[in-house]
């Protein structure tokens, strides 16, 4: 018999679990619309993708901070 | 369960459509939709992915590790490679110029055919005159005849003689209308049939208004007194002699020449907005360079990438560029009020000895070169220098001001425009014949 507070703790795990995996799922897609977005921002509205494309860096470097969070809690 | 994905069935479809699209509707300009829009398949990819990845998540089935497969990239990374090579091969970029998309010679299958072309008209002095886009060169001239006279070829691609001579049957040149109005259109099978395209020479009452759409080819307007407007695609356009307002939007990959055109011109294309009041002397534009020699202003121009030579402009003058170098010449004082801004590259300006002007210049990251004498002063900050000062010792708020704002790059600016070159600026005695050398 699983008592109470391991059976929480279980589901909670369960739970972040889930969470890390879909936040990793999510990041190619994630991405890649970034980088549809920067594209078209360029032919567009004339904002070259040359000035842009460290955004790329930073929503890889948030994701994959959210990814850290989401597993490093208890 | 097994997960299935949309978008290998979604990105299928969208093919085979754009293929049926191109086929069914030859004079859809699908290439260039694809080179415009291409990015927003990444987005839609993206956008797809994530609801399937909350559908899969809600239907509690296993999530993939990775949001998008290694084989999924790969085919990105293509699509990226093919969408940026449409999009340049279509805004003629100065760098990747030499290496071009040449679309119009991509072999197709079969072998061509000619067929003689003869229409003609009966027209007024001063009709209108609407030619419909078809592919081809296309060489219009006025005349003093009082007809509209369409002479030339026809070339049909079709596999043997027979399909050819069906579809130069099933295809003619129309002049439509009356003698006031008028349409030149050629009528082509619609669907699956032959690729047809011309190589006409038309010409017209010398008074005639025209309007043209292109789809690729040659056009070359001469000696007309009305106005024109020409608008699509063609590679090289050559429009002179014209009375009338001229007005031009589209996107041509070769060689632009406008030459004495007596009222306003309004230049449009994807890169390059020009407008001026009138052409008494005549503008080269190609993939990399605009050059202009005598122009009557008040001129606008604002450019993407390209170098721009502009010689002997009369009346205020307005350019932002944003990538390109910028020679100024004006030969005639008076001036007027020149505004110039460059995000990214080299001004060279020479004035005429005798002008009378005050300058304000302004370079965020470059160097001023003071080829104005003592009376006028470089001031340094840092990376930012300005250059200020007014001829003579009459009040300022009289002369037309020159102003020149430059965030990369270095500013000359000297007198004695013409053939006498100014140590220091290289641009004065490059920019004496700059016409010459651009090739018709």
């Amino acid at each position: 018999m699983i008592d109470k507070v391991t059976a929480h703790k279980i589901m909670v795990d369960k739970i972040m679990a889930d969470k890390v995996s879909f936040i990793a799922a999510i990041r190619g897609p994630v991405m890649l619309i970034a980088l549809g977005v920067l594209l078209a921002m360029d032919y567009q509205a004339g904002i070259r993708f040359g000035k842009t494309w460290p955004i790329l860096l930073i929503v890889a470097g948030v994701l994959h901070l959210f990814g850290r969070r989401g597993a490093a809690r208890p | 369960m097994k997960r299935s994905s949309l978008i290998a069935p979604l990105l299928l479809i969208a093919v085979g459509g754009l293929f049926l699209a191109r086929n069914l509707y030859p004079e859809l300009p699908l290439i260039d939709y694809v080179a415009r829009y291409w990015p927003y398949v990444l987005i839609l990819w993206g956008v797809l992915r994530i609801g399937e990845i909350c559908y899969w998540a809600g239907a509690s089935k296993p999530l993939p590790t990775r949001g998008i497969s290694g084989g999924e990239w790969l085919l990105i990374v293509f699509l990226c490679v093919i969408g940026t090579g449409m999009h340049i091969a279509n805004a003629g970029w100065t760098f990747y110029a030499p290496f071009r998309i040449p679309w119009e010679n991509v072999p197709m299958i079969g072998e061509q055919f000619d067929y003689p072309v003869n229409a003609e008209k009966a027209a007024s002095k001063t009709p209108r005159i609407v030619i419909e886009d078809f592919r081809g060169d296309l060489q219009i001239t006025g005349s003093d005849a009082d007809s509209v006279k369409v002479t030339g070829r026809k070339s049909v691609r079709a596999v043997d003689k027979d399909r050819a001579d069906k579809a130069d049957q099933g295809s003619n040149i129309e002049i439509a209308g009356d003698a006031n109005q008028m349409t030149v259109r050629l009528h082509e099978p619609g669907g699956f049939g032959p690729r047809i395209s011309t190589v006409l020479e038309m010409t017209v009452p010398k008074g005639a208004s025209l309007e043209t759409k292109r789809r690729d080819g040659d056009l070359h307007i001469a000696n007309i007194a009305g106005a024109v407007a020409v608008s699509g695609r063609a590679v090289n356009l050559d429009v002179r002699d014209v009375g009338g307002p001229v007005e031009i939007e589209g996107a041509y990959t070769g060689d632009v020449a406008l030459k004495s055109l007596a009222k306003a011109v309004h230049f449009k294309s994807q890169r390059t907005e020009f407008t001026a009041v009138g052409v008494p002397g005549e503008i080269h534009m190609n993939a990399g360079n605009f050059s202009a020699d005598g122009l009557t202003g008040p001129t606008q121009l604002s450019s993407r990438s390209r170098d721009v030579r502009l010689r002997d402009f009369r009346g205020a003058l307005e350019i932002d560029l944003e990538r390109g170098d910028l020679n100024l010449e004006p030969v005639q004082a008076p001036l007027s009020r020149i505004q110039a801004t460059v995000r990214s590259g080299d001004v060279n300006v020479a004035l005429p000895e005798t002008a009378g002007f005050s300058i304000k210049a302004t370079t965020k990251s470059g160097e001023i070169t003071n080829g104005l004498g003592a009376s006028f002063k470089v001031d340094s900050d840092g990376r930012r220098e300005t250059l200020q000062g007014a001829t003579g010792s009459g009040p300022q708020i009289t002369l037309p001001v020159i102003e020149l704002d430059v965030e990369r790059g270095s500013i000359s600016v000297s007198k004695g425009s013409g053939s006498t070159s100014v140590p220091g600026s290289t641009s004065v005695k490059d920019t004496a014949h700059p016409l010459e050398t651009i090739n018709q």
